[in-house]
């Protein structure tokens, strides 16, 4: 399923804490670190995927209307 | 322009066709059949100026005046109507109404029943214009601007779908998978202001969950555009709960409806691009903190394979000094087994002294024992009883094997044996002669 647009964002924030976790670390332990860095990917991949080029889809929604009415 | 020819010609042939020549009508009856033959000219438009204007709550009146001759024509506006107008009506305004013309039988009045009204004429339309703005400036209309939403992915549109701006729109909008919905209005004429602001109301309604809602139509004069400086429309674009994109091609100043609205594009080419733009932080965030997250984690593998290395480095100091030590260790074994070897080789040449010296001794012993066991031999020999049978003496044994020695060792009657030389004798004891003690 396609990533909402919160959900963008949200992926965005945690890859900008995962990227801050790192800054924030005097020693980082190298176990935590690889655990951060694969979700990282996952979320890099995920949102790559959404700028991926996908065919805009268009609806006419007239005649839905003009039914209704 | 669609004005009126005057005089309408067509309907006087029409009404004379239908009157029968020699008929007698009652005055209602006259009315009656005079409005029925005014109802089948439908689609009337006539222009004119507003030469007075009241509004009542009952509905407002208009009275139209020909530029020309000045001809009057009385309009009467229903309530609804007027009020949807949308439109600030002045004295001196040119305007065309549609509707139908008719007479009001309790005061025998021809008047011209108005259901659309649109502004002619540049000076009208921009002083409408100027009104509505002022208007609804004052009420802070234009004031309110809100952000649009990042990463739009589903737009709703208002405009025309046989107009070329859904296809310049969609055409600069990147490929996104974004859902798209065209209500299609009409944007110009008299019904152009009631389709846009139900369009907008139909999205507000329907699809709430839409990220933008855009208002659309191609460039025109100032009379082509004016849906969208009604107030009705930029009422409804100011309601909207989804934000809003106008992009309404300008006269010279920009519409009404597009000061209403969150964001104003001339083009829809541009109003694309702002949904293009949208997407621009996760455009730029991503090979940005691809970036960051690699260069964080080999930092920080970096700092993790240093220290592995002064671990490294530690132990191997360490085992370089445990062989250091076992080297020294060995080389100091070796120069102890060196010592050792070395004392013994010399222990073992005092060894040799000494034995030499105790060989000397030993000898020196040696020797004194030889010459004593001579000594001994000679004295020895002189005891040999072998030598003393050679010499004649003889050795008595007594019966039980004894050498006998005195006369105590024999009894009378005993047999004994001699042993002499070269033999032995037997005798039996017949006598003893005891000769006392030594």
């Amino acid at each position: 399923m396609e990533p909402s647009k919160e959900k963008i964002s949200n992926s965005l924030k945690k890859l900008e804490q995962i990227v801050g976790w790192f800054d924030a670390q005097e020693e980082v332990d190298v176990e935590e670190g690889l655990k951060r860095v694969k979700d990282g990917v996952a979320l890099l991949k995920e949102l790559k995927m959404r700028l991926k080029k996908v065919e805009n889809e268009f609806e006419e929604v007239k005649k839905d209307l003009e039914t209704e009415e | 322009m669609d004005v009126m020819p005057k005089p309408p010609k067509r309907a006087k042939r029409s009404l004379q066709s239908k009157l029968p020549l020699a008929r007698v009508f009652t005055v209602s009856g006259f009315l009656d059949r005079v409005n029925a033959v005014l109802a089948e000219e439908r689609d009337i438009f006539v222009q004119g100026e507003i030469s007075s204007i009241q509004v009542l709550p009952s509905g407002s009146y208009l009275t139209l005046k020909d530029k020309e001759d000045e001809s009057i024509l009385q309009c009467y506006i229903p309530p609804r109507t007027y009020h949807g107008l949308g439109i600030e009506l002045e004295e001196g305004m040119e305007v065309k109404v549609g509707g139908a013309a008719n007479v009001w039988k309790p005061k025998g009045r021809f008047s011209f029943l108005v259901t659309t009204l649109e502004l002619a004429g540049e000076g009208s339309l921009k002083k409408a214009y100027e009104l509505l703005k002022k208007k609804l400036e004052v009420e802070g209309l234009f004031a309110r601007k809100r952000p649009l939403p990042e990463f739009i992915s589903r737009i709703g549109i208002v405009t025309s779908r046989t107009g070329a701006v859904r296809d310049d729109f969609r055409r600069n909008l990147a490929p996104l998978g974004l859902k798209l919905y065209l209500y299609d209005a009409r944007v110009e004429g008299a019904r152009a202001v009631e389709d846009v602001t139900r369009g907008i109301r139909w999205f507000n309604e329907r699809k709430p969950d839409l990220d933008v809602l855009v208002i659309m139509r191609g460039g025109g004069s100032l009379e082509d555009l004016q849906a969208f400086d009604n107030e009705k429309v930029a009422r409804a674009v100011f309601a909207s709960s989804i934000p809003t994109i106008c992009s309404i091609g300008h006269h010279r100043d920009v519409t009404i409806a597009s000061l209403a609205g969150d964001v104003e594009t001339s083009t829809p080419s541009f109003a694309a691009t702002f949904v293009n733009a949208s997407w621009d932080r996760l455009r730029e965030e991503l090979p940005l903190r691809t970036q960051e997250l690699d260069s964080a984690f080999e930092t920080a593998l970096g700092a993790a394979r240093a220290r592995t290395d002064a671990a490294g480095r530690s132990l191997l100091h360490f085992f370089v000094g445990l062989f250091r030590s076992a080297e020294n260790f060995e080389s100091r074994l070796k120069l102890e087994f060196k010592r050792i070897m070395a004392r013994r080789a010399e222990l073992e040449a005092r060894g040799g002294e000494l034995f030499g010296f105790a060989a000397q001794r030993f000898e020196g012993l040696l020797r004194a024992r030889r010459e004593r066991l001579l000594h001994l031999a000679l004295r020895l020999a002189g005891a040999d009883p072998e030598r003393n049978l050679r010499l004649g003496y003889s050795i008595l044994f007594a019966s039980s094997g004894k050498v006998v020695k005195g006369p105590e060792d024999i009894s009378i009657g005993e047999r004994i044996t001699a042993r002499i030389r070269r033999g032995e004798v037997d005798a039996k004891v017949e006598r003893i002669r005891n000769h006392g003690t030594e």
